[in-house]
């Protein structure tokens, strides 16, 4: 027997528009009030309470198999069900917990006592009820889920989660670890805690939110009453997880209808996620830096009471970010137990705003992409050492940009293989923990000392070491010291500038130190030695690769001469030089270092395979540009062996040898293992850093260059249209992978007969490149030697001369032959004459490219 | 190619504005780009290959209207003459696969979220009809589904293309998907039921 909406009722318009009524009237109903519902319906017209029934039932199960289609304001409408409004649970026994009085109520649900009654001890837990799902199986099928990811999360400053389910009237709930302490804020007030005994708390929670990030957990609502202290002074982060239970299909939490409902806190939250975006690890950066805020100024950045969810989005969305110190008044500042209102105000100014600001950025990908690096500088502030956070520039990113995925910008946004630089990172942090160990407490001391008449308030607002730090080389210039302490102290800047990205003035003060140490009284050959390493990576770190590698070559002569080189230095040396050659287009020459660096790793670390690690993996992209491809997948197959052997759990290494791997197969011509390796790079980023993270916007652009090159235009053009879409969400106007992901999209257009909107594409990628590089820059002939491509596909091949000659003489002129760029525009000349009906100087330009392998 | 972008930006305009003939206008731009777009795809599907409508009017539309800013209004009325259209489509298509392969209609999966799982799909044909059957009774709730459904409308885009409020879409959204699926099982299990009595 089945029940038919449509066949047991002869159904006019009238009857379904009396059906629909009822059926949003059973939907707004509880389980009891829809029972009585179907009751009364069915005592006056049994076959519409059937039909009615009927819906209900398919109601139920329709949440996923007739989803809309994603689209970007799908957002807007997740809402479905409606809290049903709070139950007495009060007596309600679950598995083995009675469940007690309510203890808490919030956007969330409600929170109830329980004790576990068949149990001796009495447990106490806390019970969480959460909103209604929009059907009990939805709500049974996200938690099963979920479930066993958050019981795996046990941290000491965690709340265990100990059981849940979902109850006989479909109502998800948890039972956690019952806690008994004060909400953070409120503790550190109560007791009226300075500054640095806020921070160390601070670190604590950080700390926890670390672990759980580290397991792929995002705690999505981070606030004060999540964060408990108690009475023995021990932090404990409740609900992790859990409001991830609440999102949408697509990612996107559920908000909307009413506030009371949002699965987050706005006063918390990250733009994104006001904007029903999807959210990554960044968005608990965002609430921990609130959460800093309100800790050292008693308020939170934005005051939202009385406002519209709009007028709350706009807000958090546009409103500039406020500085702690200009926000905090006199009756706080007696709660961080200072003496006056300019004393506390001086102590926030400068580093404490910068790390607070860089933490409450709006971008996503503009704030510290780990909370481990908010934790580090608050731990560096606490041991007065210089912090990392500052402003970013357009043209800092885009050179960092270039040295990061120096082949795929080369190639003119035509990616190759991705992230070279993993052993150059390691190297940097190596030669900057270096620097700074040796020097902290010497820096500290210097600029007190040399420095104490420096007007803190005369500086900018993000920039205060960095101004502090010109002031004292200014000084050192004029004041007569010592050579030894000199060298010293000139040391002790460039280290410090270096940490700061300016590499400009490290070269300066690296070069006169080195300079002193060459001779006279301060000579010393060792520290001749490793201040010229520092200079090198000075000069590499500024992309001044030439220059670095001159000094690099002086350096290893230097370590060949001397007998007792530490491991470490020259290690760092072989590293680095190779990456220099590398970017240099000395392959060959590149190769024996680094396959003598992976041997020292393993004479003197043979415990930590795994720091050998990116070392290998810069030696497979090495032999695979020397075309030695199968030596690099030998490599990167060993390296995954000695990954899963170490059990590394370090995702980032992981995706890397993948991604390098997934080109290099590209290139062996394993085009469906090349593939599949792409997509499971894609995969693996995606589930760690959200779906439209610019780390795996890089990801898509390789894989959709690979698309493209094997002519899959149409599935090419959907990926970088993804890569399209994060503009000004994640990727912002100045974002390089935002242009390189509009001139492939461009180009598999032009493939896809329409060139028309393919130049449009090129163009904008075209507009925006112009706006971060300056004029004159190879990158721009190598956008308009695309655009000659698109042009040519447009039959305009007057036009597409025009573009292509004067690129090619720039890219020829400054680039190595063998590079995509070059060769590109070769292959765009001898196609466009081919196309133009001039054969002779179609052969002219086809013989200028070397063969492919 | 077809028309060119100056045209369809002024139609898009003229749409928007409620001139008689735009639409039609729009529609014969948006079906022969669709026609190409779903060729092309349709001859790369392979088994399992699942193939989005959205994807296609997307494309469509970056083809048409490029990388311009076009209003959301403008946008969505686009959406909303191609969401016809490609169900039209889907639909012809599934029509001509069921002829030649003789199964149960082209399964096309509807959520991201079910392509890497063995997720549970839908017979487009059977939808279609029913789709049908629903806009007889009640042809706003089925042209809300055709709307979100085939032309990846949010619930605001669709309020305003049929110019009712967010929350009568919204209604009638939930109360429509029910009402299909129910229709959709009872096919089922008919033709499950047929299936039995004839061995």
């Amino acid at each position: 027997m089945t029940e038919s909406a449509s066949a047991d009722l002869a159904l006019t318009p009238e009857r379904l528009a009396e059906l629909e009524e009822l059926f949003d009237t059973a939907l707004q109903a509880n389980s009891a009030g829809r029972a009585r519902l179907l009751i009364d319906v069915a005592a006056r017209d049994a076959p519409l309470a059937q039909s009615l029934r009927a819906l209900l039932a398919a109601h139920e199960r329709s949440e996923p198999l007739i989803a809309p289609p994603l689209s970007p304001s799908f957002v807007a409408s997740a809402a479905e069900g409606e809290d049903s409004g709070e139950a007495n649970r009060d007596g309600l026994r679950l598995g083995p917990w009675a469940v007690g009085r309510l203890i808490g109520a919030g956007g969330m649900g409600a929170v109830h006592e329980a004790v576990r009654a068949d149990d001796e001890y009495k447990q106490r837990v806390a019970v969480k009820f959460l909103r209604r799902f929009a059907s009990s199986d939805e709500a049974a099928r996200r938690f099963r889920s979920e479930r066993q990811i958050l019981a795996s999360l046990q941290h000491p400053r965690i709340a265990a989660l100990l059981d849940g389910g979902v109850t006989p009237d479909g109502q998800p709930y948890f039972v956690m670890e019952y806690i008994d302490g004060e909400p953070i804020t409120a503790w550190c007030d109560a007791r009226r805690l300075d500054v640095d005994a806020r921070l160390r708390l601070f670190v604590d929670v950080c700390d926890a939110v670390r672990v759980a990030h580290r397991r792929l957990v995002v705690h999505r609502d981070l606030k004060p009453s999540n964060i408990l202290v108690t009475a023995d002074g021990e932090v404990k982060l409740l609900d992790f997880g859990i409001a991830r239970l609440l999102r949408d299909e697509d990612g996107s939490d559920i908000t909307q209808t009413a506030i009371g409902s949002l699965a987050f806190t706005p006063e918390y939250a990250a733009p994104e996620q006001m904007r029903g975006e999807p959210v990554s690890t960044t968005a608990d950066v965002y609430a921990l830096g609130v959460l800093l805020f309100e800790l050292l100024t008693g308020r939170r950045p934005f005051s939202l009471a009385g406002l519209s969810a709009s007028a709350m989005e706009r807000v958090i969305t546009d409103a500039p970010t406020p500085r702690p110190s200009t926000e905090l008044d006199a009756t706080h500042a007696a709660l961080l137990g200072a003496r006056s209102l300019d004393r506390a105000r001086d102590r926030l100014e400068g580093d404490l705003d910068a790390v607070v600001g860089m933490a409450l950025r709006k971008e996503p990908d503009r704030r510290y992409q780990l909370v481990d690096a908010l934790m580090e500088d608050i731990t560096r502030y606490l041991q007065g050492r210089p912090v990392t956070a500052r402003p970013d520039s357009a043209m800092y990113r885009v050179t960092k940009f270039v040295r990061r995925h120096r082949l795929e910008v080369i190639a003119g946004g035509v990616a190759v293989l991705s992230l070279l630089a993993g052993s150059a990172a390691a190297l940097q942090q190596a030669a900057r923990a270096r620097v700074e160990a040796e020097r902290a407490t010497e820096v500290q001391v210097f600029l007190t000392q040399m420095l104490g008449a420096a007007q803190p308030n005369a500086l900018g607002p993000d920039a205060r070491v960095r101004d502090v730090l010109d002031s004292a080389a200014i000084r050192l210039g004029d004041t007569p010291v010592s050579p030894a302490l000199e060298v010293d102290l000139r040391i002790i800047l460039g280290g410090t500038y270096m940490s700061l990205g300016e590499f400009a003035e490290a070269d300066t003060q690296f070069t006169r130190s080195f300079t002193l140490l060459e001779s006279g009284a301060t000579k010393d050959d060792h520290r001749a030695a490793r201040t010229l390493l520092d200079l090198g990576v000075a000069r590499w770190e500024a992309g001044r690769w030439a220059e670095a590698d001159s000094v690099l070559q002086l350096v290893d002569a230097r370590q060949r001469a001397l007998s007792d080189v530490s491991p470490v230095d020259r290690g760092s040396l072989l590293d680095l030089r190779a990456q220099t050659l590398s970017r240099l287009g000395r392959n060959e020459e590149a190769r024996p270092l680094l396959y003598e660096s992976i041997a020292l790793h393993h004479r003197y670390y043979p415990d930590d395979a795994a720091s050998a690690l990116p070392t290998i993996i810069s030696t497979a992209v090495v032999e695979s540009e020397l075309i030695n491809h199968r030596a690099a997948d030998s490599l990167l197959v060993a390296a995954l062996a000695m990954y899963n052997r170490v059990n590394a759990n370090d995702e980032a290494m992981l995706t890397n040898i993948l991604s390098v791997r997934a080109s290099v197969l590209e290139r062996l011509g394993q085009l469906d293992s090349a593939e599949a390796a792409f997509r499971r790079v894609i995969t693996m980023r995606e589930r760690v850093l959200g779906p439209s993270h610019p780390a795996l916007a890089m990801t898509m652009l390789n894989f959709a260059d690979h698309l493209r090159r094997r002519e899959r235009y149409l599935e090419s053009s959907t990926w970088t249209r993804r890569i399209v879409a994060m503009r000004g969400t994640t990727l912002d106007e100045t974002n390089p992978a935002l242009a390189a992901g509009m001139m492939q999209l461009g180009l598999a257009l032009a493939r896809l007969d329409s060139a028309s909107v393919g130049e449009r594409w090129v163009r904008e990628a075209y507009r925006l490149r112009k706006a971060i590089v300056p004029a004159g820059h190879w990158f721009l002939s190598s956008t308009n030697s695309s655009l000659g491509e698109v042009l040519t596909a447009a039959g305009r091949y007057a036009e597409a001369e025009a573009l292509l000659l004067p690129a090619e003489r720039q890219l020829a002129a400054e680039l190595p032959h063998e590079l995509e760029p070059v060769q590109d525009v070769w292959r765009r000349l001898a196609e466009l004459y081919r196309a133009w009906g001039k054969p002779d100087e179609a052969a002219k330009w086809q013989a200028r490219r070397t063969p492919a392998s | 190619m077809t028309a060119s972008e100056g045209d369809i930006t002024a139609a898009l305009a003229e749409l928007q504005a409620g001139r008689p003939g735009a639409a039609d206008y729009v529609a014969e731009l948006v079906l022969g780009e669709l026609h190409r777009l779903a060729e092309s795809a349709m001859r790369r599907e392979v088994d399992g290959h699942t193939l989005r409508p959205t994807e296609l009017v997307d494309e469509a539309f970056v083809r048409l209207i490029g990388a311009e800013r076009v209003s959301w209004q403008s946008r969505a009325h686009f959406f909303a003459v191609a969401a016809t259209t490609i169900r039209r489509l889907l639909v012809d298509h599934a029509r001509r696969r069921r002829r030649t392969k003789r199964d149960f209609g082209a399964r096309v999966t509807l959520d991201e979220a079910l392509v890497a799982a063995e997720g549970p799909s839908l017979d487009l044909i059977a939808l279609d009809d029913a789709l049908d059957g629903l806009a007889r009774l009640a042809p706003r709730q089925a042209r809300v589904v055709e709307l979100r459904y085939f032309g990846g409308l949010s619930v605001e885009e669709t309020a305003s293309v049929l110019e009712s409020s967010a929350a009568t879409v919204k209604r009638d959204w939930t109360f429509a998907r029910a009402f299909l699926l129910h229709a959709l099982d009872d096919d089922a299990q008919t033709s499950t039921a047929s299936a039995g009595t004839r061995t």
